[in-house]
């Protein structure tokens, strides 16, 4: 009869996939990501933005070393800088969590800047995207929303 | 009557308070009250005259903001974040005016990445948005009149290999009145309820 330890450990990866959690739990070890979302792209646009929390629950930083998506030709990350009321972006080559800290990609701040897509992510679709550890990938599902104020209820500086 | 020195550095004090209260208030009543997030021109600035193009293939030029109020967001259609939020903010702001009595703000996009942002793209582009909103771009030179008199400073980057680059421009809202001068900007972080509240304030005077 099958260890009910091993049970668990045999669910746990598709138990996270539901949630929206990481789909591989080996790789980027000790991270959690919690409310991705895709910008749905206005019309005739190239890019969007994708915005999600990396959680850090274990006791040493983790380097996020790249980005991609299979629906998009290429993702980077990058902050939105303000100086004296003047907006730029400017591309990061890599972000680190900090041991049991946090990492947040929000509107108008630190966001994954995704190019080129082979298809448009249309509101209420599934975008995957792939993180890269040192130690490997770790896959994600991010909703897409088309995120108006006041009409999917959530406030984008939450 | 004659005081003893005590008495008379009473007095002093009374006579020198009673002056400044007076002061406060006449400075009180020369300033207009602000308006939370809000820098007010003590003095309206009016445009110079410019000549951009609508989204709708018609002209845009000062003569489009006369008449009533409209609050102007610079930026580009190619821009991932700051862009979609604040025109996002600013259906938002329009509707929740519209539920106080206030339809009568006009909001307009104006490109600053005339490259790309052909009229054909705009149109679309701003509707997806809200039906209600303008948008107009035009060449640098038409450009450059209405940003520099607005202090509304904007830049492109070259091209890189897949010919993506990136536009740094303002992230601030100009608000002008019905005689087509800036009376206000609204700079960033944007808030939805100070910006409906300080719009509101500003359009009653």
């Amino acid at each position: 009869m099958m260890n009910a330890r091993y049970l668990a450990a045999a669910c746990l990866p598709l138990l996270l996939a539901g949630l929206g959690w990481p789909a591989s739990v080996t790789a980027c070890a000790g991270i959690e990501v919690t409310h991705a979302w895709v910008r749905e792209m206005p019309p005739g646009v190239n890019v969007t933005a994708a915005y999600l929390d990396l959680v850090n629950t274990s006791d040493h930083e983790v380097m996020i070393t790249h980005v991609s998506s299979p629906r998009f030709q290429r993702g980077e990350f990058h902050a939105t800088r303000m100086e004296n009321g003047n907006m730029s972006m400017e591309e990061l080559r890599h972000v680190v969590v900090p041991a049991h800290g946090r990492f947040s990609f929000r509107p108008d701040g630190y966001h994954i800047m995704l190019f080129n897509p082979h298809k448009p992510p249309a509101a209420g679709g599934i975008v995957t995207l792939e993180l890269a550890c040192p130690d490997g990938r770790l896959s994600l599902k991010a909703p897409v929303r088309r995120r108006n104020f006041g009409e999917d209820g959530e406030h984008p500086h939450e | 009557m004659r005081m003893s020195p005590g008495q008379l550095a009473l007095l002093s004090i009374l006579a020198a308070a009673a002056l400044a209260t007076g002061y406060v208030l006449h400075v009180r009543q020369q300033q207009p009250a602000a308006v939370t997030g809000a820098t007010v021109l003590a003095t309206p600035r009016p445009l110079p005259a410019f000549s951009l193009t609508q989204a709708s293939g018609q002209p845009f030029t000062r003569e489009n903001l006369r008449g009533g109020w409209h609050l102007l967001f610079f930026g580009y259609t190619h821009c991932p974040d700051v862009c979609p939020n604040t025109l996002g903010l600013l259906h938002a702001v329009s509707a929740a005016l519209k539920q106080r009595g206030r339809p009568d703000l006009g909001i307009v996009f104006i490109s600053v990445d005339p490259g790309r942002d052909r009229p054909e793209v705009l149109g679309p582009y701003v509707r997806y948005f809200d039906p209600g909103f303008l948008a107009a771009t035009g060449p640098d030179e038409q450009l450059e009149k209405l940003t520099r008199a607005l202090y509304i400073p904007y830049s492109r980057d070259s091209a890189g290999s897949d010919g993506n680059y990136e536009v740094q421009h303002s992230g601030a809202l100009v608000l002008l009145n019905a005689d087509a001068q800036a009376v206000a900007y609204f700079s960033p972080p944007l808030q939805l309820d100070a910006l409906v509240a300080g719009l509101q304030q500003l359009m009653h005077r």
